[in-house]
């Protein structure tokens, strides 16, 4: 009886109705639209920004010509072994974002994949190899801990690396992960020929990126949409040939130039562990380099305030909207007095009364819910990996912030106004 | 039988307190019409909600024949009144953008009466009360008189046992107000308690008898 009332107390003030449940799916839409995004912007920022706190230390070797040590196979073994001892030390973090292009044949993008795009037009992007072309492409390799600290939160729809997927096997295979521009471009699955240093490997598509995966380095952010991210191996295999020795030999003079996060040592300490390391292998030193972190801390604090701006815009709004639903619910119980007292003289009760107009507005609250969930499901789904929070925010939290002032304001209002 | 002892109520606000009531003691029997007398703001009203079930008494007993009013719930009190009791009220209450036969069958509905005994029930009040051919018609577009006929009607229609009425004819001609009260007297006859809330005299002498109230005290019965 209450909701049969309720329902013809609404087909008989249909403007009314109307407008409420317009203005209850706009405003919910809105509240959605800016939560959403306030949600979707401090997931993001915290996924980005939180392994980029500290400051990196990133190391250089300063070996000219680089072609005969590598070519020398004692000098690469050693090479390696000195890389492993700074890769596995705990009393730091060792980080390797190699941007080393790579050269892919029969590669199926455009040029905006190519190196060096975006600094006004490729050059030199295409060599021949074994009668095919290859195209050399924006890449970025990572090693676990890196990849880890900065990346794997920002993988989309796919498994992202695992530590096996770091070492090298006699397969040359090795699993990559697309930017989001690549999407279209190549399927997860395909393999893509690959030429590096003069050997081919092969890179297979694990998935791809979320839109506006980026990475820290050298004191900028890396916008990851036109990149291929492979893993930087460790190669524990025996060189079989030349080339795969000279392959080896430039692999790990990459990975050897990588970036250091102090955790249990200060500077000074750590040059003495750097030192002690290069005296024990016999090799050539490394020069430590810091890059100013202005533009990194600047977008920081740039997407700190904004953020800050849109929580406060979303409260009130929601404010606004809380507000202007409970004060219009009053002036409705206000104007619909006369017809209260004719239920009221007819039989019904205060508390019937009370249930009647509640149900009311949990119908035509339902309503703009509907409305809103549909706009919201065609128009703007937000992409953040807490939709259901932000939905239950956005469109439940409203109405129970609302329907006690309304239920205690009518309760009120029946037996001052109504009933007397 | 209608038994008031000792009936007080007073109005408490968040500064002052007002006596309204101060101690009614009267019985009124089945089939009585009763007048309630007296100045604005003597307690008429307010004496006639409280015999309504609309008002909860401060102290004193209120009998329906062996039924204790005052002693019950606010729900229970609420069904009591859904049963026991018709009201008419001055400005008649009606829901002005629905038909007559609608707010007729108001109180019916919400006792979930099938809408085929509804109907029955409506028809032969209309003809009993001379408003059938108002039925189809929107109460906003009817007289005052006929107005109050369909709110009698309402009242009537679920055949309460006290039918109270608030100034039933103040807002209307001589003509139509003769009409009322000869309606009012023929429905005593179905052994009910009939109460009315009235400034006027001529109102007041078609009925059995006359209660006087003044500053809350009967002071006449």
């Amino acid at each position: 009886m209450i909701y049969d009332q309720a329902r013809r107390w609404i087909f008989r003030h249909k403007l009314i109705s109307l407008s409420t449940v317009v203005y209850i799916a706009t405003s919910l839409f809105c509240m959605h639209i800016l939560f959403g995004n306030v949600m979707s912007i401090k997931t993001r920022t915290d996924e980005v920004f939180s392994a980029s706190a500290g400051e990196e230390l990133y190391l250089y070797d300063n070996v000219e010509p680089l072609g005969p040590v590598i070519r020398n196979p004692e000098q690469v073994q050693a090479v390696k072994r000195y890389y492993a001892d700074l890769a596995t030390d705990d009393r730091f973090k060792f980080y390797e974002r190699i941007g080393q292009p790579i050269s892919v044949g029969g590669f199926k993008g455009t040029d905006i994949f190519c190196y060096g795009y975006e600094h006004g037009g490729a050059v030199n992007i295409y060599e021949m190899h074994n009668m095919q072309q290859y195209t050399t492409v924006k890449q970025l390799a990572l090693n676990f801990v890196a990849y880890q600290d900065f990346l794997a939160n920002q993988v989309a729809d796919a498994i992202g690396f695992t530590e096996e997927d770091f070492y090298l096997d006699e397969s040359y295979i090795l699993p990559v992960l697309l930017g989001a521009e690549y999407e279209g471009v190549y399927e997860v699955g395909d393999v893509i020929d690959c030429l590096y240093y003069g050997i081919t490997t092969k890179y297979k598509v694990r998935g791809f990126l979320r839109q506006g995966a980026c990475i820290p380095r050298k004191g900028q952010m890396v916008y990851l949409d036109r990149y291929m991210v492979t893993v930087s191996p460790t190669v524990t295999l025996e060189p079989q040939s030349e080339d795969e020795a000279y392959w080896q030999g430039a692999l790990y003079f990459h990975k050897l130039n990588g970036s250091v996060l102090l955790q249990d040592l200060t500077l000074p300490g750590f040059i003495n562990v750097l030192e002690a390391y290069r005296l024990k292998h016999g090799m050539f030193e490394l020069h430590i380099m810091t890059y100013p972190e202005t533009a990194i801390t600047s977008l920081r604090l740039l997407t700190y305030a904004s953020t800050d701006i849109l929580v406060l815009l979303a409260v009130l709004l929601f404010v606004f909207v809380a507000l202007v639903l409970v004060l219009g619910t009053i002036l409705n119980l206000s104007q619909d007095r006369k017809n209260m007292r004719a239920m009221l003289v007819s039989g019904l009760t205060t508390n019937d009364l009370r249930k009647i107009k509640i149900a009311e507005f949990k119908l035509l609250y339902s309503g703009g819910v509907i409305l809103a969930a549909i706009a919201i499901f065609f128009l703007a789904l937000p992409a953040t990996p807490s939709l259901a929070l932000v939905l239950a925010m956005t469109l439940l939290t409203p109405y129970m912030v609302t329907v006690i002032p309304i239920n205690i304001h009518a309760t009120r209002f029946i037996n001052n106004r109504v009933l007397r | 039988m209608i038994r008031l002892n000792n009936i007080c109520k007073t109005y408490e606000s968040k500064k002052v307190a007002k006596e309204v009531l101060k101690g009614v003691n009267c019985t009124i029997r089945r089939g009585e019409l009763v007048a309630i007398m007296g100045k604005s703001g003597a307690g008429k009203s307010t004496l006639l909600n409280i015999i309504g079930g609309l008002l909860e008494a401060t102290s004193g007993q209120y009998f329906l024949d062996d039924l204790d009013v005052t002693a019950m719930t606010r729900g229970t009190r609420d069904r009591f009144r859904e049963q026991q009791i018709g009201l008419i009220v001055q400005d008649y209450a009606l829901i002005g953008s629905l038909t007559a036969y609608d707010n007729i069958a108001m109180p019916l509905e919400f006792r979930n009466v099938p809408i085929n005994l509804a109907r029955k029930l409506i028809k032969e009040i209309a003809l009993e009360l001379e408003i059938a051919h108002l039925l189809s018609q929107k109460v906003h577009s009817l007289s005052g008189g006929e107005c109050q006929r369909v709110a009698i009607a309402r009242a009537l229609i679920k055949q309460p046992t006290v039918l109270l009425a608030d100034e039933p004819t103040g807002a209307l001609d001589e003509q139509t107000e003769q009409k009322i009260l000869e309606l009012l007297q023929r429905l005593k006859q179905d052994n009910r308690i009939i109460v009315l809330a009235t400034h006027s005299r001529d109102v007041a002498n078609c009925c059995d008898r006359v209660l006087r109230i003044s500053e809350g005290v009967l002071v006449s019965n």
